[in-house]
């Protein structure tokens, strides 16, 4: 047991870590997703045109009056990238979270109960996992009909199968740890230990499952809108903005600082993402432990 | 006979991001040919690291001072293939769990040999004939099938006894094996004992034997130091300090254990306190906190290890001088 | 209530199956029985393999057993489902081996300990606060540290509060399932000095499963050894060091080794434990027992009662002549034979 206890102690030896939010990529990310949201919150405060409001300066590169250029109808771009973050960014949080409580429930009661429920609730799971995310999301947005709304929910109908399964195997797994068992010696109710005991354990890696999915949840949304299914014309959208920048490769401008926009929302939402599980384990939060 | 390995004035200092912090604080001592070198501690003693450090599996950035003469080199002073050349042809090591000690995708056989034909040069053939031989030196039955099989196949003693044929295989004159009975059940640990002191006296073997289990150290051993916060504080033959020791350390490490002649109910004498991590060495004597006997001078000046009476001891107060 | 002279826990003839991957089943307890007195202390001893962590899952109902009764103060011990355990049984306690998964490392002490105080409805919430306190204190901690988190304490100290914890159920009898296992030589004694004293103070019964002879043997009134699934002896502790019946507990004796300094090998024992899965026919003990005869292999050995307080499952113990060391039983072999 001593060498057992040495690793260990060498680990402790080797001083306190960091606290998790001190972290240079929880930092950074965490910036800029801040950053983006108060984008999102004050475009009309930011934006210096009207992002639906077309010029005769059509197709122009960026000039002092247009940093970001103006797209084939005019419509100055920077504006539009503004506005676009008020539908990408909430957006993906609210579906986000809503296939997290969605697939957290089926999943926990799966774990939980186990026989029947979870074995009807994981094909379903199983089912959803057949097709790829893409694939299965169109097929959804283009059941439904065209629109914002209808691509959120094929968003949602992709995205809580995962969190099924992730907090289903969790609480699987956390039921077989002793102080769960414990507790339920204790006389605690099986619905008690659940939620004090199962659940908050699992609620880690669930908001880091999360927040990277957050990453996905944009990217998706910005590849139905590309393909026209999400966001209609003349909605400012992400997607839709790198779609007709597709289309008009020489004025490079329309498709890039859409795509950029894209790319630094979900990598900051990655960075958030790796550093939050941290965040949320006492011992390494507050800095290493700090044992008398 | 001139000593196997000598160590002199060994001092390791580890990386933290907080600095740096000295684990193991000024080590002496003395291992002689086909002897049983026993050295106790509990966790956080530093027993493990000094021995690390003699073959070179510290971490990246160690810092460490001091000689340790073996086989007329300096073990400290070497580097890379030279130190890989003399560990592992004349050094074996055997750690703790035999279940992550083997390789779990490999032959026992494929072990055996890779190690053997690295530092002996022997062919194949030669390689498998001399995998075999160790086998049945550590009375693994049937050893030519146990070539083939993998080290999952097998009970935690006979992973532990694949181990020792792997530390062997090269014949080397020192054997360190750190806490290797530690995760066995107590019939198995007696077989690994015997076995090990067959091979000592049948090889001419040194046995370096680390545990915080005084009953093992006293079956097998044949001179004990005792390990406190990196340093030794009593070391010498294994009977006189067993039945008699000096140190209130060694005193209390031996109270604490359950005696077979003892009246039930009489509560185990434990030692109060905790060891301490090595950031919160204490100044003075660092055994200090914690004795019963202690003086004000305990708590400034750190006692020498200084010999008396054929065994060595670091402490200022020596209250069991006349055998109390 | 239980009745006054009815043991606290009685297991009779328990077998419990666990399926390993693959579908295979295998008989981790096969037949076993152990009794635990009021305020006794009983250790439970063996080496790996030997069933004995199922066997204190069964005791407690964590897992159900294939077969046999379990019963605690007279009454059947029902295994948990899903709903809250039946109150009956929350005297009836669990203290597990490992004290880094046995706290929630996300709840604080004092919410933890308060677990049973809440879910048995003991003590009005007012009151609470001042129990999780006087808990602590029992176990020798200080109050503070109902504010703290586990990872703050050291696997001594860790322990202690698991003790406390299934001491807020106000149990009459506690299954510990390796408490020592994990823990320092400095820590062990203090835990192992605690567990006497509460039995003591408090007439706790406990059913202590350990592999370290040398502390069973202090702490311990009766002792009980398993070897494979089975319950070769058992017997109050001085007669069972001083004179084992079964060869595999004089083996286990002579495999301690002792701390005198006079450097004496420990004995070892011969072959390996087979699989529990395809256990030896008859006695599952007799490939590796020097005294074997052709009745080990043949039939299954009996448990006998060779005195008011002693039972042996060895046929050695059997037949004419008073129990005896198993060497002296095996040179009356002859004898003992032709007078069946």
């Amino acid at each position: 047991m001593s060498a057992i206890a040495f690793r260990t102690r060498a680990r402790r030896r080797s001083g306190r870590l960091r606290p998790a939010w001190r972290q240079p990529l929880a930092i950074t990310g965490g910036v800029i997703a801040v950053g983006w949201l108060v984008v999102a919150i004050f475009a009309p405060l930011i934006a210096p045109y009207d992002p639906l409001a077309q010029t005769f300066t059509a197709s122009q590169g960026p000039t002092g009056a247009h940093l970001f250029g103006t797209d084939e109808l005019g419509r100055d771009v920077l504006s539009r990238v503004i506005f676009g973050s008020r539908v990408s960014v909430p957006i993906a949080l609210l579906l986000v979270g809503l296939a997290a409580v969605i697939g957290g429930l089926v999943g926990g009661l799966a774990g939980y109960f186990r026989g029947l429920v979870d074995g009807a609730s994981m094909r379903i799971v199983d089912l959803v996992f057949a097709f790829p995310p893409i694939i299965l999301a169109m097929v959804v947005a283009a059941v439904l009909g065209r629109g914002l709304r209808n691509a959120a929910l094929a968003i949602v109908v992709v995205a809580w199968p995962s969190y099924a399964r992730v907090v289903r195997g969790l609480v699987l797994s956390v039921g077989d740890l002793e102080y769960v068992q414990s507790a339920r010696l204790l006389g605690s109710s099986a619905r008690r230990t659940l939620f004090r005991d199962v659940l908050p354990n699992v609620a880690g890696p669930v908001f880091v499952l999360a927040t990277l999915d957050l990453a996905n949840a944009i990217l998706l949304l910005s590849g139905l809108s590309f393909l026209g299914l999400g966001a209609q014309p003349p909605h400012a959208e992400w997607g839709s903005m790198v779609a007709d920048g597709a289309q008009y490769f020489q004025w490079w401008w329309i498709g890039t600082f859409p795509g950029l926009a894209i790319f630094t929302a979900v990598l900051a939402f990655n960075f958030l993402g790796d550093s939050l599980r941290d965040l949320f384990d006492p011992q390494t939060a507050w800095g290493g432990d700090d044992r008398q | 006979m001139s000593a196997l390995l000598e160590v002199e004035g060994l001092r390791v200092r580890l990386p933290t991001p907080a600095g740096y912090t000295t684990v193991v604080d000024g080590v002496d001592y003395l291992v002689e040919p086909a002897q049983v070198f026993g050295v106790a501690g509990e966790s956080g003693s530093g027993k493990t690291v000094s021995m690390l450090a003699l073959l070179g599996l510290l971490p990246t950035g160690a810092v460490v001072e001091g000689r340790a003469a073996f086989g007329g080199q300096d073990l400290l002073r070497l580097r890379g293939r030279e130190l890989r050349a003399v560990s592992g042809r004349d050094i074996g090591m055997v750690f703790q769990d035999p279940m992550t000690s083997l390789h779990p995708m490999l032959t026992v056989g494929r072990q055996l040999t890779e190690h053997v034909r690295r530092h002996l040069g022997l062919g194949r053939q030669g390689a498998t004939q001399r995998a075999i031989e160790l086998l049945e030196q550590v009375r693994i039955p049937d050893p030519s099938s146990a070539l083939h099989a993998y080290p999952h196949q097998f009970s935690g003693g006979m992973r532990q006894r694949i181990a020792i044929a792997i530390a062997l295989a090269c014949g080397p004159r020192l054997l360190i094996a750190d806490e290797p009975t530690t995760a066995l059940d107590v019939t198995v640990q007696a077989g690994i004992l015997r076995l090990l002191d067959r091979l000592r006296r049948e090889h001419e073997l040194s046995v370096v034997l680390i545990t915080h289990d005084l009953a093992v150290m006293s079956s097998i051993a044949d001179s004990v130091s005792i390990f406190y916060a990196g340093r030794v504080v009593e070391s010498g033959p294994r009977e006189s300090l067993l039945q008699h020791p000096r140190h209130p350390y060694t005193r209390a490490l031996l109270d604490a254990l359950p005696h077979p002649e003892a009246a039930r109910d009489v509560p185990l004498v434990a030692i109060k306190g905790t060891p301490p991590t090595p950031q919160q060495i204490p100044a003075g004597c660092p055994y200090h906190p914690r004795c019963a006997y202690a003086i004000d001078v305990c708590t400034t000046d750190d006692p020498p290890l200084v010999p008396v009476d054929g065994r060595r001891l670091a402490c200022h107060v020596d209250p069991f001088a006349n055998g109390g | 209530m239980a009745a006054n002279d009815s043991p606290a826990l009685e297991l009779r003839d328990v077998h419990v199956v666990y399926e390993r991957r693959g579908r295979e089943r295998v008989p981790a307890v096969a037949g076993a029985s152990l009794t635990v007195e009021q305020g006794q202390i009983v250790g439970l001893v063996g080496e790996s393999g030997c069933g004995k962590s199922s066997l204190a899952r069964a005791a407690v109902g964590l897992v159900r057993p294939a077969a046999g009764t379990v019963m605690f103060e007279g009454r059947e011990v029902t295994p948990l489902k899903r709903g809250a355990r039946s109150k009956d049984l929350a005297r009836l306690q669990m203290v597990f081996q490992n004290p880094y998964s046995s706290l929630n490392p996300r709840r604080k002490i004092g919410s933890q300990l308060a677990d049973a105080l809440e879910a048995l409805d003991l003590v009005p919430r007012r009151a609470r606060r001042a129990r999780v306190e006087e808990l602590l204190d029992l176990v020798g901690l200080h109050a503070n540290a109902a504010a703290r988190y586990p990872h703050q304490f050291s696997g001594g100290q860790r322990q202690r509060i698991a003790v406390a914890r299934a001491l807020a159920a106000e149990p009459s009898l506690l299954v510990l399932d390796e408490p020592l296992a994990s823990l320092d030589a400095s820590a062990q004694a203090q835990v192992a000095n605690l567990l006497v004293d509460l039995s003591r103070r408090l007439s706790l019964g406990l059913l202590l499963i350990s592999h370290d002879l040398a502390i069973v043997r202090h702490v311990a009134d009766v002792v009980s050894v398993m070897y494979l699934g089975v319950m070769v002896e058992t017997a109050p502790t001085r007669p069972l060091w001083s004179l084992p019946l079964h060869p595999y507990t004089e083996a286990l004796i002579g495999a301690v080794p002792h701390p005198d300094g006079r450097g004496f090998l420990p004995e070892a024992l011969p072959g390996e434990v087979p699989d529990p899965a395809r256990p030896p026919a008859a006695c599952r003990f007799h490939p590796r027992c020097p005294y074997a005869f052709d009745r080990c292999s043949n039939e299954d050995p009996l448990t006998l009662r060779v005195a008011s307080d002693r039972t042996v499952a060895c046929w050695l113990q059997s037949g004419a002549g008073a129990p005896g060391p198993p060497a002296q039983r095996a040179a009356q072999l002859p004898l003992l034979r032709t007078e069946e």
